[in-house]
């Protein structure tokens, strides 16, 4: 059932109960929604946002910045039905078995799970954003469909892997009619949550509140509390809500709003190879699988065993091919010279062939860092539902720093060791500061952390929030480390990995008399 | 004093055209279309290609047989001026290098194609072994380097 609180509002004071509530209608809330449903769960979801974006609703998530140069955080998510599914690109890809193990140069890393216990969900949560089989490695024996033409560069310490990609799904209009239809679920738009309301022992969620935009004030009570607002709004929540646990729930330990991480892009840093290169780099091309009919699109990355030996963080790095070479030419006046004397030191007598030029983007893994957090605003200033707002302190460390800079000169290195060509590492690399284009990918995780024990972390290995009984995290904000991996795949993964734990917690508690 | 940018030596080197780049042509060029008046200014630009430096004068014999086996093109002396102004100790690399080729080829080459394929080897040792020199944030190894800016030498003066 799909109500909208707008058009047709409860009554004021009325209380919906179900065996789990829901907060958040995005990738995470409405996974969540459809699998518990399926298990026989009644479920109530509470989207704040409605079928549509508006104006009203986006600037619910108006907040400050007070870190790295950052998007205006109302422009960086969307608040309504589908969340952030809305404007995705669609790229997919896991995360690495590594990204779960604890590395020594890496502070904070390593989750309580491995890769062994999310990877019996992603099969299911590729078909959910409709993506084809998955193939780890291109270069894996070539069953039916997952050979792509071309042989791609061999670089050394680089192997080539593929993110898949969604059509891309905007599940909000995907699934509108399924749930509609489904009985046991009430899917609420327009109904923003302005309190999380914890048992006077606060051990354990009551229940939330709701207010609809110049309308009625109403509570969803539930037997399980499930948060999915997206890395920024799923603390800010747990923050706000002080009436029993005076730090925010979940925040005994100041833990709450801390390690946010985003994946850091740099797109400019340029690759230049002979002509005779075309074909191999038609490889990284974005393109059509013929047999499976999904798309792909094929990037290089470090190995594990040389990101260890080089004790940096994961990155990726996907080529875009570039036409205006003579501009290349004027930027960099020694271009040419590199170029042909490259080429004229492998082939004198040869007449030297035209350049290509590449640029390379690299999402990068981000360093757990406590200092980089969300935070509520100081001054205290609130948004319409009289909550208080976020403020965003993105920061990165040296690490990212180094990665960045190490990763180019080992590509760079490689190029030269594979005689493909040449690559300039940019000299502001070399600077304290990051690179001015240093941005974000709109990808918010790590603010309610999953960790072994509560001094260490906010949610447990089944992402319940350590101290409240019956309340749970969905999303990217429970990630431990980020990989370098876009985090949607992995997000539908957990969502469908917590809905099996709370069905089988329900049978269990079920059963017990 | 003004320094010329190195674009414009680029393309001033490019512009002459000439198959064996000579310092004294360039100067005479620069002289003609800047005017006297800012000689002593180019000139800074110019100890960008520099005579074969004292150190390497013993090894003039094999400089000139390299220079002569390997005619490299315009840009090839461009990028080895560039070195030379920009990365210290080039003559100790250019030293390891003749060291080098001597030990490969101790009767000399027959042609460019030797000459080169052995370059070639020596460079991707060197690559796989590290030898990383940065030229105006270009990574080049440290053969290929010393090779470059061997060819920008002039001739020994006799």
């Amino acid at each position: 059932m799909l109500i909208d609180a707008l058009t047709d509002p409860p009554q004021a004071g009325q209380v919906f109960q179900a065996d789990v509530c829901i907060i958040g209608g995005g990738v995470a809330g409405l996974t969540l929604t459809k699998e518990l449903a399926k298990n026989g769960l009644s479920v109530i979801t509470l989207e704040g946002g409605g079928l549509k974006e508006s104006k009203r609703s986006q600037a619910v998530y108006r907040g400050e910045n007070s870190g790295r140069k950052y998007f205006r955080l109302h422009r960086a998510r969307r608040r309504y039905l589908g969340g952030s599914s809305n404007c995705w690109a669609g790229l997919c890809a896991r995360l690495r078995p590594t990204d779960f193990e604890k590395r020594s140069w890496i502070p904070h890393s390593g989750w309580p799970i491995s890769s062994e216990d999310i990877n019996p969900y992603y099969d299911e949560a590729g078909k959910i954003l409709k993506i084809g089989p998955f193939h780890p490695l291109l270069d894996q024996k070539r069953e039916p469909g997952t050979h792509l033409s071309g042989p791609g560069l061999k670089l050394d310490g680089f192997e080539s892997v593929f993110f898949q990609m969604s059509p891309p799904v905007r599940l909000g209009k995907l699934w509108r009619d399924d749930l509609k239809a489904l009985k046991q679920v009430k899917v609420f738009v327009n109904a923003n949550v302005s309190h999380l309301q914890l048992a006077e022992h606060g051990q354990a969620m009551q229940s939330v509140d709701c207010q609809v935009f110049d309308g009625p004030k109403f509570k969803v009570k539930a037997k399980f509390f499930i948060l999915a607002g997206g890395g920024i709004e799923n603390p800010r929540m747990l923050l706000n809500a002080r009436d029993v646990a005076k730090a925010g729930i979940g925040n005994q330990h100041d833990f709450v709003g801390r390690y946010f991480m985003e994946h850091p892009h740099i797109d400019r840093e340029s690759l230049w190879l002979p002509a005779g290169m075309a074909s191999r780099l038609n490889y990284y091309r974005s393109r059509k699988r013929k047999a499976t009919k999904d798309r792909v699109w094929p990037c290089l990355r470090l190995s594990a065993e040389r990101l260890a030996e080089e004790e940096l963080l994961d990155f990726s790095l996907v080529l875009f091919k570039r036409s205006n070479i003579a501009k290349e030419e004027k930027n960099h006046p020694l271009l040419t010279a590199v170029q042909r004397s490259s080429e004229y030191l492998h082939n004198p007598v040869r007449k030297p062939k035209p350049i290509l030029a590449y640029t390379f983007g690299n999402p990068m893994e981000q360093a757990p860092n406590p200092d980089s957090r969300v935070m509520l605003d100081e001054d205290g200033a609130r948004d319409e539902l009289g909550l208080i707002k976020s403020t965003l302190n993105w920061q990165l460390t040296s690490l990212e720093k180094r990665t960045l800079r190490r990763g180019h000169e080992l590509f760079a290195e490689a190029v030269v060791i594979g005689n493909h060509g040449r690559m300039r590492v940019t000299p502001t690399l070399n600077l304290d500061t990051f690179p001015k284009q240093t941005k974000g990918g709109y990808h918010h995780m790590g603010t309610t952390r999953m960790a072994d024990h509560e001094r260490e972390g906010v949610v447990d290995r089944d992402c319940k929030v350590f101290g409240v009984d019956n309340l749970y995290v969905a999303g990217s904000s429970v990630f431990t480390t980020s990989g370098a991996a876009n985090p949607t795949l992995s997000i539908v993964a957990l969502a469908l990995r917590l809905a099996e734990h709370l069905s089988q917690r329900t049978q269990r508690e079920d059963k017990t008399p | 004093m003004r320094q010329i940018s190195d674009r414009t030596i680029c393309s001033l080197v490019e512009s002459t055209k000439v198959s064996r780049f000579d310092r004294r042509t360039l100067l005479k060029g620069i002289g003609l279309f800047l005017g006297a008046g800012v000689f002593n200014t180019s000139f800074i630009a110019c100890d960008s290609a520099p005579y074969l430096p004292k150190s390497l004068k013993a090894k003039h014999v094999q400089v000139e047989q390299i220079q002569q086996t390997w005619l490299v093109p315009n840009e090839v002396k461009t990028l080895g001026q560039e070195i030379v102004k920009l990365v210290g100790n080039i003559e100790v690399l250019v030293q390891d290098l003749l060291k080098q080729i001597k030990q490969e080829h101790p009767k000399g080459f027959k042609g460019p194609k030797e000459l080169s394929h052995t370059l070639k080897k020596l460079h991707l040792d060197s690559a796989r072994k590290g030898q990383w020199v940065e030229v105006r944030a270009w990574r080049l190894t440290a053969i290929e380097v010393a090779a470059y800016a061997l060819c920008s030498y002039e001739a020994p003066t006799p």
